[in-house]
């Protein structure tokens, strides 16, 4: 590990590595680093609290438990289960996130006991009425092949350096021209993302807080908070409970699965 | 089905013995909604009131142990209507005990289970009894007694069923809006096997997905849940219709593939029954998601739908030959509102003779508002007996 965290670091730290070719194969492998780091968890499972605020001051929360699985080579499966609103209290929405390659997904509807495959192209829709589209929940898991990229510099956040990175969707019909992250060059963690839509104005900002060592090897945010300029509004998502390795497997991520 | 129900008490007994603790949830809801009709009726003697309120109460009991391997679910349905007694009803939408592991899960009890791809008329949906005095083209369906095994593995799922005791079909009484022409005698059920509401019923079904392909096969014997309706004549030779439930075999294949935002899919059944009459049924379409398309963070999905059916009629589905077409836009806003608008083209007729708007909102963390509209147009085929029946249906949902 050390190794290659100084091969990294020594790369992006290169005067003028933010142009060319040398460029994106850093920006790359501080991402791999990041998911090297932070991925190997098996499977993941957590409580979510979401609070949508408005710019007026209003605001709303709304509560889910998110699994996570890692694929060997495929990707990751996940499972949001809605606990409130009670309307919508045992919804639950299945993606299977692919590379490069069209994600699959699918939604439970405990009304009718239905499971329905729907359009990759509902990525760009907003997840619950938040500031988060899906394709924003489904990039929190680091996918090299999703994205291409380029290093841009260092920079300070909030007093820890932090290598900026730009990177850009290749996947289709993202709702994002490009997004440039700040990476903690300690912890090779996220510290934030700003997101620019197809028109490249800077639409969204997303700042991760909190951040607690899990497994002795797991960093994960307790805070993320997303904050949208065009609109004003902002939602926040504090993760609680966070267990890994507890034996969840493929067949826990099937359409079929969704009804238990 | 005595055996059924002692199983699922011995299993409710056996997964609770042992020292781990259930986790146990209670959740559920209750209705009011009003009826409205604008038109008055076609026939003199059905009810005039322009306004019919109903309420509904729903409340889902689930106990289960760790990691959801063994699970204990309750879920009764309870509707009351003030005007037509025949479309009040109890439900026991859920009573059962289902364990699993990795590769197997096995459920008893009362269950519903949902078939097929599509988004209006889903022929392969067989398996449970359609509550079609809940709304008219209603989705609905009534809980099923049944043993379900299934096995999961990289070739698919397959799952097994038993059924036993079959539902009869219950109607609106025959002076009640959106009631057919001739009175159908509800207690009047003849049965095609002597062995009645008692007769064993199997099914089995094998789907998989394949990346952005997904295939359905099932094969089903027992009741047709779609009675054949005939007519009888009462003690003072007055016409009635009685229904008639024959066993049959079902056939049925679904398919569906996602090409990015679009859906293309389709449901194909073939039927025989044990008089040796066939019969085929086809519903196949696409559905477009223009969300990414226009970028406006809404989903707003287009969708049409060709459906066939070669037998005469149906009580369920009353088109025969018909396009479907609609749209759906969900606002993906706080309240979670949306609208789906749809209608349908009667090829044989040549005319649209149906119109149905649903439209709901969120109005606070426990408070819902629904409003329907169902729109009938026709006058000379199928819908005729209740082409005055176009209704409003207002409806607010509380939770809990």
């Amino acid at each position: 590990m050390t190794s290659i965290t100084a091969l990294v670091i020594g790369q992006v730290l290169t005067p003028g590595a933010g142009s060319g070719a040398g460029g994106a194969d850093q920006g790359r492998q501080i991402f791999a680093e990041v998911s090297r780091r932070n991925g190997g968890y098996g499977d993941q499972r957590a409580g979510v609290s979401m609070q949508l605020k408005r710019k007026s001051g209003a605001a709303t929360t709304r509560t889910m438990d998110i699994a996570t699985l890692e694929v060997a080579n495929d990707g990751t499966r996940s499972i949001v289960s809605f606990d409130s609103p009670l309307d919508v209290k045992g919804t639950k929405v299945l993606t299977y996130s692919h590379g490069e390659q069209d994600d699959e997904q699918w939604i439970y509807l405990p009304a009718f006991k239905r499971v329905k495959q729907i359009a990759d192209a509902s990525k760009t829709t907003s997840f619950m009425g938040s500031e988060f589209t899906y394709e924003d929940l489904n990039s929190l898991n680091i996918q090299l092949d999703k994205f291409s990229y380029r290093y841009v510099k260092t920079e300070d956040v909030n007093g820890a350096a932090c290598f900026v990175v730009e990177r850009v969707p290749l996947y289709p019909r993202s709702g994002y021209n490009r997004q440039v992250v700040w990476i903690d060059t300690v912890k090779y963690v996220v510290l934030k993302v700003e997101y620019y839509d197809r028109k490249d104005a800077l639409q969204k900002t997303l700042s991760l807080s909190g951040y607690r060592q899990y497994a002795s090897a797991l960093w994960r945010a307790d805070e993320m908070l997303m904050t949208n300029h065009q609109s004003g509004d902002e939602t926040k998502l504090r993760w609680t409970g966070y267990t890994f390795k507890s034996g969840l497997a493929v067949n826990d991520f099937s359409a079929s699965a969704l009804k238990r | 089905m005595r055996t059924v129900i002692c199983l699922v008490l011995l299993l409710c007994a056996a997964g609770f013995a042992g020292p781990v603790a259930a986790q146990v949830t209670v959740s559920g809801g209750l209705s009011g909604q009003i009826r409205t009709f604008p038109e008055r009726p076609t026939r003199a003697e059905q009810d005039v009131r322009a306004a019919q309120p109903t309420f509904t109460g729903e409340a889902k009991l689930e106990a289960q142990g760790p990691r959801k391997r063994f699970m204990v679910t309750f879920n009764p349905y309870v509707r009351y209507d003030a005007v037509d007694g025949q479309r009040s009803v109890f439900d026991l939408h859920e009573l059962k005990v289902s364990a699993g592991g990795q590769h197997w899960h096995v459920k008893a009890g009362y269950d519903v289970e949902f078939w097929g791809v599509m988004e209006v008329v889903n022929p392969v949906n067989v398996l449970n009894q359609t509550d079609v005095t809940e709304d008219f083209l209603t989705k609905r369906k009534l809980g099923q007694l049944m043993v379900d095994y299934t096995l999961l593995g990289n070739f698919g799922t397959v799952d097994f069923y038993a059924l036993g005791g079959f539902q009869p079909m219950r109607f609106p009484t025959a002076t009640a809006r959106l009631s057919p022409a001739v009175p159908i005698h509800q207690d009047d059920v003849m049965y095609g096997s002597g062995r009645g509401r008692s007769q064993l019923e199997g099914a089995v079904r094998y789907f998989r997905n394949v990346r952005n392909v997904y295939v359905g096969v099932s094969q089903f014997y027992g009741y047709a849940r779609d009675p054949e309706m005939l007519v009888a004549f009462d003690s003072q030779s007055m016409p009635f219709v009685a229904a008639r439930y024959d066993l049959e075999h079902q056939t049925g294949v679904e398919v569906q593939v996602t090409l990015g935002n679009v859906i293309l899919k389709s449901e194909d059944v073939f039927r025989a029954d044990a008089h040796g009459r066939r019969s085929h049924a086809l519903s196949a379409g696409s559905e477009y998601d223009l969300g990414s398309v226009l970028q406006s963070g809404r989903t707003i999905s287009l969708f049409a739908e060709y459906y066939f059916d070669s037998r005469s009629q149906s009580l369920v589905i009353p088109f025969r030959n018909d396009v479907f077409a609609g749209t759906r836009v969900s606002l993906n806003d706080r309240r979670s509102s949306e609208v789906r608008v749809w209608g349908n083209y009667d090829l044989s007729a040549r005319k649209v003779t149906a119109i149905m708007v649903d439209a709901s909102a969120r109005l606070s963390e426990r408070l819902k508002a629904v409003v329907t509209y169902r729109g009938i147009m026709a006058r000379q085929d199928a819908l005729a007996s209740i082409a005055r029946d176009s209704h409003f249906v207002f409806k607010l949902e509380a939770f809990f």
